[in-house]
């Protein structure tokens, strides 16, 4: 028995030791983090009148984690191919435009979409929804769209034409 | 005892990683598409009143305007403008399309339309069917302000028409396919 009795003395010391440990968990350093899924892809339709201009929405889920002093965010767009085959709508032409919505992220800070009717570019990355510091989305994601409206020119050939809108989300 | 702390921070800062790795990347895509189908549409641009100018019985002359806008499909695409009287002259007494009180009265057209349009030959009007205006070819397009065209129209003067106003309406169809 006192040979035992040590021996058990030592084992639920070694015992707290491994809870001790379990404590350091608490030392997470949660940094800036962002991420987006594309959830909707438009194929842009014609409104009622005779040539009026084709129109569509994206819809992105965004997931957002900015510093609380001084952090921000961004969604930004580029279109990284222009419409093809030729012939048809051209970005580069300043055909395309849009407008935006975003939603205030869920669990605080705010999101700013863009303003007005923007023209997307094939050169220069253009804002969709800027984000201040501690915007911080739900684990399910925010919503933001963006609102396409394509030029419908009696020029363009007949046809179906496609091109493809880079996002990227960032935060800090 | 470090060891074993490294290893439990290690796996929580990997775990909180992976949690924005799962929904979503910073750089996902979208394919933005369109369809661009034949389309068509016109604007007439004024009334005309016609008028009889010289010798006297000389038939009624006018112009009017308009302004058109196409689109035809690129490979075997057709377009069209077509006229139809679909309120004859009014009131009775004076001329008629329909039932004119000689049988060689008429209202005619001559059309003019800037390219890609092709104009008809002159045309006697009717209210029983469509007469040619304009034609179109395969991948046919206005500019975006439209193109213009014109009817120009000869009435003839019958001296049996009662004196007085008459009015009809003439109904122009574009179509693009």
């Amino acid at each position: 028995m006192r040979q035992l009795l040590p021996a058990l003395t030592m084992c639920l010391a070694a015992v707290s030791a491994v809870y001790g440990q379990a404590s350091a968990q608490g030392y997470l350093n949660l940094g800036p983090n962002a991420g987006l899924i594309v959830s909707s892809t438009p194929s842009l339709t014609k409104g009622g009148t005779a040539f009026g201009d084709f129109s569509g929405v994206t819809t992105l889920t965004y997931y957002i984690r900015t510093s609380q002093v001084g952090g921000s965010g961004s969604i930004q767009m580029k279109i990284t191919n222009d419409f093809r085959p030729a012939g048809g709508p051209l970005a580069a032409s300043g055909h395309l435009t849009y407008s935006c919505t975003a939603n205030t992220p869920t669990n605080g800070g705010a999101a700013t979409p863009c303003t007005g009717q923007a023209t997307a570019s094939t050169t220069t990355q253009t804002t969709v929804t800027s984000f201040g510091p501690d915007a911080r989305s739900s684990l399910a994601g925010d919503t933001a769209s963006v609102q396409w409206s394509l030029k419908n020119d009696p020029a363009f050939k007949a046809g179906s034409y496609s091109g493809t809108v880079t996002f990227t989300i960032s935060a800090n | 005892m470090y060891s074993t702390i490294k290893k439990a921070s290690l796996g929580l800062f990997f775990a909180g990683a992976i949690a924005f790795a799962q929904v979503g990347t910073t750089a996902p895509t979208a394919t933005v598409s369109v369809t661009v189908a034949a389309e068509a549409a016109l604007v007439i641009n004024s009334n005309v009143t016609l008028t009889s100018v010289g010798t006297n019985f000389a038939d009624y002359t006018g112009n009017n305007t308009f302004t058109y806008f196409i689109r035809t499909g690129a490979a075997s695409g057709t377009g069209s403008i077509v006229a139809k009287v679909t309120s004859d002259f009014s009131p009775a007494g004076g001329p008629s399309v329909a039932s004119p009180v000689t049988a060689s009265d008429t209202l005619k057209y001559t059309a003019t339309v800037a390219a890609p349009g092709t104009a008809a030959a002159q045309q006697t009007i009717s209210t029983a069917s469509t007469t040619s205006v304009a034609s179109f070819g395969s991948d046919a397009h206005s500019v975006k302000a439209g193109n213009s065209g014109s009817t120009a129209w000869v009435l003839s003067n019958d001296p049996l028409y009662q004196t007085g106003s008459y009015t009809a309406t003439v109904t122009y169809t574009i179509s693009a396919s």
